[in-house]
């Protein structure tokens, strides 16, 4: 099917982009990578009357340190991070997730934070996001504001995003030298929606964790935090009693959402040994032996 | 809308809504029936064309925004009176390919990826799952897909965002 008729603008600086998401503000939807949008209006799934096509703003494609942060521009697209792109856990991490990002083609064209904006609840950068507690530049006319990434996320496809807003960069925090990090993901095929997916970031030091972060994705409606399993690492030995302990504590945390092709309680059991497996590479990664 | 393209090295000059899908623009606009439409949501892959060398989905692109790119299309791949593009030749020597539905989306992703770095098994079978296939059981796809990765490590062929072709 094609997409309902619609006015298609493209214009050339940011000021324009946000003052014509301002004057149609929910008739609107910006184009970036168009790999989610586009097969929704060819659904008629999304119809909108207008399309902001953001392709020509060159100042959304940068990708820079900053200030401790990793700064991806509105267009770096999920290729780009395909290696990492610093010399940071946080490059490794990204790296490791961009292969569970659908396809190559989709890849070539999809952009890192039209994936957070769209808030698909199976999509890998919204659990990295979450995990690192990146920070979202959130632009419209009426000035700029930073939302991290926890309080972005509602429910799926529903964001904190106002209709007259663009998301202009996420910034994600250097997770340091020495951070283990780690992404795991399984969907029933090569490329597809994962059925579940786990991220975790561990520091150690003289051989207990320190500092954890982990967090799930594709179970509930966004990517969620797991603190019940952050308090049990911290300050731990990793070891198997450990993960078996974060594999409890997960599948206690985990809630599927129902869904005809993905039964509950496989989700749930699913959910538990991906989150132990990241949190196990994790502290692996991060240089832990154990027997 | 008046949109001018830059396909197979040739200039097109067309007048469509601003939101008809690169593919449908191919097929129909510039008589460049090859790039398939099979499900319109960036899936099946039988719609892959070349933006400036590297491989996107035709069906996911607007007209208008693809004023600016070098396209390539399967048409574009090889010269007609000249040798077929390895990845061509690969996939006639294994066969693969049977009621040909998806077979220059095949070619464009593998003529688009595979550079000349070499790529192990399992970075080959990633890439090739990027497509489907409903006829040949994917054997003979991978296969031919080998045989081009590793003649392409060899000698790497001509970088398709150049104009070479014209039709």
């Amino acid at each position: 099917m094609s997409p309902q008729s619609f006015e298609y603008v493209a214009p050339t600086g940011t000021a324009d982009a946000l003052a014509t998401l301002a004057e149609h503000r929910d008739a609107a939807k910006v184009l970036a990578g168009g790999q989610s949008l586009v097969p929704m209006m060819n659904l008629r799934l999304a119809r909108p009357d207008v399309i902001v096509d953001i392709n020509r703003l060159a100042d959304l494609s940068h990708l820079s340190v900053l200030g401790g942060e990793l700064r991806i521009g509105a267009l770096v697209r999920h290729r780009d991070l395909e290696r990492p792109v610093v010399a940071d856990p946080v490059g490794t991490l990204l790296a490791q997730a961009a292969h569970h990002v659908a396809h190559l083609p989709v890849r070539v064209r999809g952009t890192f934070v039209g994936s957070l904006a769209h808030a698909d609840p199976a999509a890998e950068w919204c659990l990295v996001a979450v995990t690192v507690g990146a920070r979202l530049m959130l632009n419209a006319t009426t000035g700029e504001r930073i939302v991290d990434a926890d309080d972005f996320f509602d429910y799926p496809f529903v964001t904190a995003l106002r209709a007259d807003e663009l998301v202009t960069e996420a910034r994600l925090p250097l997770l340091g030298p020495g951070t283990g990090v780690a992404f795991r993901e399984l969907a029933a095929t090569a490329g597809g929606f994962a059925q579940a997916a786990a991220c975790a970031a561990v520091r150690i030091e003289a051989g207990r964790i320190v500092a954890a972060r982990v967090a799930v994705g594709a179970v509930m409606g966004r990517p969620t935090g797991l603190p019940e399993v952050e308090e049990v690492l911290a300050g731990a030995e990793p070891s198997e009693t450990v993960f078996a302990e974060v594999r409890r504590r997960a599948r206690a945390a985990a809630h599927p959402v129902d869904d005809p092709r993905v039964p509950a309680d496989y989700r749930r059991a699913l959910a538990a040994e991906l989150v132990a497996a990241a949190v196990r590479d994790a502290a692996r990664d991060a240089g832990a032996r154990w027997s | 809308m008046e949109l001018t393209f830059t396909i197979n090295g040739c200039r097109y000059d067309v007048d469509v809504p601003a939101g008809k899908s690169l593919a449908d623009v191919l097929r129909e606009d510039c008589d460049l029936t090859g790039t398939h439409v099979g499900c319109e949501q960036g899936v099946c892959g039988s719609c892959t064309v070349l933006w400036d060398g590297e491989p996107v989905r035709a069906c996911l692109l607007f007209a208008a925004q693809c004023t600016d790119a070098r396209i390539t299309t399967i048409e574009g791949l090889a010269d007609p009176a000249g040798p077929l593009h390895p990845v061509q030749e690969a996939f006639r020597r294994r066969e693969a390919f049977q009621c040909g539905f998806c077979t220059p989306g095949f070619l464009m992703l593998l003529a688009g990826s595979l550079r000349g770095d070499s790529i192990d098994e399992t970075e080959l079978r990633s890439l090739v799952s990027s497509n489907l296939c409903r006829c040949t059981g994917y054997l003979p796809i991978l296969a031919a897909a080998r045989e081009a990765a590793a003649e392409l490590a060899e000698t790497p062929g001509r970088d398709l965002a150049d104009d070479r072709q014209t039709i």
